[in-house]
């Protein structure tokens, strides 16, 4: 038996590499196209009146869990109750926002897309290169509906995802880095719990008060090594993160721009920190191990997203049935009933110089173009309905999403058993971080955004639980980054 | 035999191998096709953008690139970390378990016991043992998942447990085939009890021994269960095996090198194969 | 090694060295049955971790792996999928293996070193081919149903070549009277098959059945990627889901892994002789 297959299967293979390289394939002339907007898609609005029965919408999502996605069905469900043309069905792909793109990806090649996907702060590129997104802003262009035009929308999110002139998404789900940090510990340490840090450098003076008071042990400040954290330190201060004016001047971005001042400061600001024994960072893989570290009180201040705000808020009250908050896909470990023996309080997301300012974060509704235009039409009537004030309103009290509309917090906030919540006062404290937002410098562009955040968060993890020089470690992501970047360009043909 | 019972004959045998045919066909020889395919061609990343060719040099980029040497070598550790360790626990155990007593029959059903275990119930398993926030050892430092250094050995550990059932049997069967004259031999002969095992005894194992060894190495190549669910490839990719990294690269961009990686991994399983017949080869001498 | 009968003395030395050993290889065991037994929190929270379940001592995680973790579905996939998976393997392995050992047909030699090649193909090495074809054809989709996730876990494992192997060897080692005996009883092929070849060789083909189902059963990376929704898991799979997903459910998690690990482990009670030389099939022959 030895010999024949030895040889036959190398006979083989040769065969197949033959075969392979000479058949054809459908190759392409492989003329890169650029995004100017000569040839978008049309939005052909109200054509789902004109289609008998109801249209059928799918919506994807990744991200939404307990209460979040609660009031998403609701909406959805009060949508489809509200008129008898569209039925919009919200579905659970992937846990993740990667596995989301994965199964986005995917479906694809098999031409099954969904009639909306809400996607990642970092799909905006993707979606523009990918040719399957139908830009809102087409749609607002022809819509004489009254709904479709939000005069108040943030000019900082609407910056976020417009990309040389065009507004991709039509609706969203925002938001943004805050800083939660123990009052208790705080007081105790001989700070002002009123007057949470507003810079890195405050941050790491109120870590050196609180590890002189022999508080939060495992290093004061917990951190999750996502570099989301480092783009709002960067951003906040009118830096790059990559060339071509982060990716918006009209190119796309080809190489990082990581030997800017603005960059080596936040990677020298979690050096020191761990080098002074101030930081307790945790791998970006983790899922749950920071919130821990400061339910145990291991930690003291922590940066996460705002969305956290409702279920820490839960918890502090001890009154959230976390398990039935959180579902089974996401993963904070505290037991039900579970009260925090201390007072949490929520700051701005403290920068290089002030706080605030940053980048917007959280994910952005798109409608596909492979849908019939009934379906592209009746997705559109969806966003338009959900982009309503009441269901903004909705939207931010029921989840922990920040309005995007100033009517909606307006009305948010006349409401005095809302605004005098914990939920009320911390949303409104992260929503006063994000309107200092600079629209003019609303964060990078880029295409590979996963690589990126991917290959950052190894340096962030190398400098800090390795212990490699920062310099180094920049290094070494940013020229796989900058391969990356070629690639993607290369690919998009 | 005449000419029409031939080809009944044939007829016949073709149709009970069309089955298997179509499965290797469809599962085994056309994937290899379009692995080759997908190596020599870009996917774009737009919609309906189709392919473009790359060639043989793209292929050889990903094969001399850091990602999948770096996947490879994590790969030869987790070999050297599982296979030599798994063959001594198995002859550890089969040479402690193979005597006469009473009741051995119930510790040989103890050693062989894991044999029940699959890749994934092993892994949680160890997440008793080895899991950072929760793990009985998560303080031994050379078991410990926050390091680069030590996370793939957690990782080893578990597939070393979850094999020993399988070596223990494989080495206590090829025991069993021991004459016991020989041994008495050379007894006789003066030989002490290490003499003996490693002049008598494992010569007879060998051709055992070296079978364990390409399964485990086979089974290195496949761990992947273990990975995700133990280390999650992390902590700084320190776990991430060649498998580990061909599964992450599925999306449409991605393909070209993912197939680039997977051929790889097909040509170090057909090195491990060669080893292999070459092993046959020798065997058949042996038994003459 | 199993020479005379030790003293009395020897033999106490050897009992309490063969209990240590199997302390260690139990202990893993233990541990997951400890922890299985506490609730989750305490398990998360405890200070310093016990070789002892945390009191109070919860008895039902095994129950509640059913009814809170919904492990009933997924152990349903799994029978079904092993089932249809070893059934096909055997049926298609028989045939192939009589085509191989006693009929003569042109081409033979080529399609027997065809079929072993494929050894050098597992699905490892297939994987992500394989993925995109069945995506193409519907099969791996994250909208699959029924059908079609039974579909994408089955049908790439409906053949394989280490069964025809092995079980033509069996054939082959039919002695050459009996064949003759049976031609001149005026047995068809398939007659021979069924009434001789068969039954003959039922330990190995016994052997081949609790192969399968072992590989069958524990699969994980095929599964892993060719189901695109929680809803079609099979037991592994479903042991990644439980994994440290949800903190408070810990317990179910270990609980769910002696589950998943039941069926095998009742199989290698009953079937011990056949399943050990099925698995040494290769080393000692």
């Amino acid at each position: 038996m030895a010999r024949p297959t030895k040889i036959l299967s190398a006979a083989l293979l040769a065969t197949a590499l033959l075969a392979a390289s000479c058949g054809g394939g459908d190759d392409t002339d492989g003329t890169a196209s650029g995004n100017g907007d000569s040839n978008l898609p049309t939005c052909p609005v109200d054509a789902f009146k004109k289609a008998s029965g109801r249209t059928e919408v799918v919506m994807w999502e990744g991200s939404y869990v307990g209460r979040n996605n609660a009031a998403l069905h609701a909406i959805a469900d009060a949508y489809n109750l509200s008129q008898n043309k569209v039925t919009v069905r919200v579905e659970k792909q992937g846990a993740t926002y990667d596995e989301l793109r994965r199964n986005y990806e995917q479906a694809m090649n098999g031409k099954n897309l969904p009639a909306i996907v809400a996607g990642e702060d970092t799909w905006t590129q993707f979606m523009v290169d990918s040719g399957t997104a139908l830009p809102a802003s087409q749609c607002i262009k022809v819509d004489k509906d009254p709904r479709a035009k939000m005069a108040d929308l943030l000019p900082s999110v609407a910056a976020a995802y417009t990309v040389d002139g065009v507004q991709w998404p039509g609706s969203f789900a925002v938001s943004t880095p805050v800083l939660y940090y123990n009052r208790t510990a705080f007081a105790n340490a001989g700070l002002d719990p009123d007057k949470p840090p507003a810079t890195l450098a405050e941050v790491k003076a109120a870590a050196e008060k609180l590890k002189a008071a022999k508080l939060g042990t495992s290093g004061p400040l917990v951190m999750k090594m996502d570099p989301w954290f480092i783009e709002h330190a960067v951003t906040g201060v009118g830096e790059t993160v990559v060339n071509n004016d982060n990716g918006r001047d009209g190119k796309r971005a080809t190489a990082t721009t990581f030997d800017n001042p603005a960059v080596k400061e936040t990677f020298a600001f979690l050096a020191d920190m761990k080098k002074a024994g101030l930081l307790n960072a945790v791998s970006n893989s983790k899922l749950i191990d920071h919130y821990l570290a400061v339910a145990t009180q291991g930690s003291d201040m922590l940066f996460e997203t705002s969305a956290a705000i409702t279920l820490i808020a839960g918890v502090v009250a001890g009154n959230l049935d976390l398990k039935k908050e959180l579902g089974d896909t996401v993963d904070v470990n505290i037991p039900a009933g579970f009260k925090v023996p201390f007072e949490v309080g929520v700051g701005v997301y403290p920068g290089l110089k002030a706080p605030g300012k940053g980048q917007i974060g959280g994910s952005a509704w798109y409608i596909t173009t492979t849908g019939s235009d009934a379906v592209q039409s009746a997705a559109w009537d969806f966003l338009k309905y959900f982009n309503q004030v009441d269901n903004q309103v909705k939207w931010t009290r029921e989840g922990s999403y920040l309005p995007v509309r100033d009517k909606a917090q307006q009305e948010l906030e006349a409401d005095p058993s809302w605004a005098g919540s914990l939920i009320g006062r911390w949303i409104t404290t992260a929503y006063n971080g994000m309107k200092t937002l600079n629209a003019d410098f609303p964060g990078p562009l880029i295409g590979p955004y996963d690589v990126f955040r991917e290959d950052v968060a190894q340096a962030m993890e190398s400098v800090t639980l390795q212990g490699t020089d920062p310099a180094a470690a920049l290094k070494t992501a940013g020229s796989s980054i900058t391969a990356a970047l070629k690639k993607y360009n290369d690919t998009n043909f | 035999m005449g000419k029409r019972r031939n080809v009944r004959q044939w007829a016949l045998a073709y149709a009970l191998l069309l089955p298997s045919l179509v499965v290797f066909a469809v599962f085994a020889y056309l994937p290899l096709y379009r692995l080759v395919h997908f190596s020599l061609y870009q996917q774009s990343s737009r919609l309906g953008g189709g392919e473009r060719y790359v060639g043989f040099g793209a292929v050889w980029d990903v094969l001399s690139g850091e990602r999948f040497l770096q996947g490879t070598w994590i790969t030869i550790k987790f070999l050297i970390f599982t296979v030599p360790a798994g063959i001594a626990l198995g002859v550890l155990l089969a040479m402690a378990a193979h005597r006469r007593l009473k009741g051995i029959k119930i510790f040989q059903t103890i050693f062989s016991s894991t044999v029940a275990s699959s890749v994934a119930v092993s892994s949680v398993v160890f997440l008793t043992l080895v899991n950072e926030q929760i793990g009985l050892l998560r303080n031994v430092s050379w078991l410990s998942l926050k390091s680069p250094n030590s996370a793939l050995f957690a990782a080893a550990l578990s597939s070393v447990w979850q094999n020993l059932g399988l070596t223990f049997v494989i080495v206590l069967a090829a025991l069993q085939t021991v004459p016991e004259e020989l041994l008495e031999a050379a007894h006789l002969d003066g030989y002490g009890a290490v003499r003996r095992f490693f002049r008598v005894v494992v010569p007879l194992i060998s051709p055992a021994l070296f079978f364990l060894a390409i399964v485990l190495v086979v089974y290195g190549f496949q761990a992947y269960a273990q990975i995700e669910l133990i280390t999650g490839g992390g902590p700084l990719r320190s776990t991430e095996t060649l498998l580990y990294r061909i599964t992450k690269l599925q999306k449409n961009t991605d393909l070209q090198v993912g197939a680039s990686m997977s051929l790889g991994l097909f040509g170090l399983t057909f090195l491990v194969a060669l080893v292999q017949f070459r092993l046959l080869e020798r065997r058949v001498t042996y038994g003459n | 090694m199993a020479t005379d009968a030790p003293r009395r003395g020897a033999a106490i030395g050897w009992y309490v060295l063969l209990s240590a050993l199997s302390l260690i290889v139990l202990f893993p065991v233990w541990m997951t049955i400890a922890r299985a037994l506490s609730d989750g929190s305490a398990t998360l929270f405890a200070r310093t971790p016990s070789v002892l379940p945390y009191s109070p001592i919860q008895w039902d995680a095994f129950s509640r792996a059913f009814t809170e973790g919904g492990l009933g579905r997924p152990l349903l996939v799994s029978g079904l999928v092993t089932l249809i998976i070893v059934a096909a393997q055997t049926a298609t392995a028989v045939g192939a293996a009589y085509a191989f050992a006693f009929l003569e047909f042109p081409f033979k030699r080529i399609v027997m070193v065809l079929c072993a090649a494929t050894l050098l193909l597992p699905i490892e090495v297939t994987l992500i081919a394989n993925i995109q074809t069945l995506q193409e054809v519907g099969l791996v989709s994250p909208s699959q149903g029924f059908g079609e996730a039974i579909g994408a876990l089955t049908l790439p494992f409906l053949a394989q070549a280490f069964g025809i192997f092995l079980i033509r060897q069996g054939f082959l080692g039919i002695p050459k009277d009996l064949r003759d005996a049976a031609q001149l009883d005026g047995y068809s092929d398939l007659g021979f098959l069924r009434r001789v070849a068969v039954p003959v060789t039922r330990p190995v083909i016994g052997s081949f059945v609790l192969i399968a189902f072992l590989s069958a059963y524990n699969q994980y990376v095929w599964p892993r990627f060719s189901v695109k929704t929680n809803r079609w898991d099979t037991v592994q799979l479903a042991l990644r889901r439980f994994g440290l997903d949800n903190p408070d459910q810990l317990n179910l998690g270990f609980a769910a892994a002696i589950i998943a690990a039941l069926p095998v482990l009742v199989l290698l009670l009953v079937f011990q002789k056949q399943l050990i030389r099925g698995l040494t099939a290769g080393a000692v022959k």
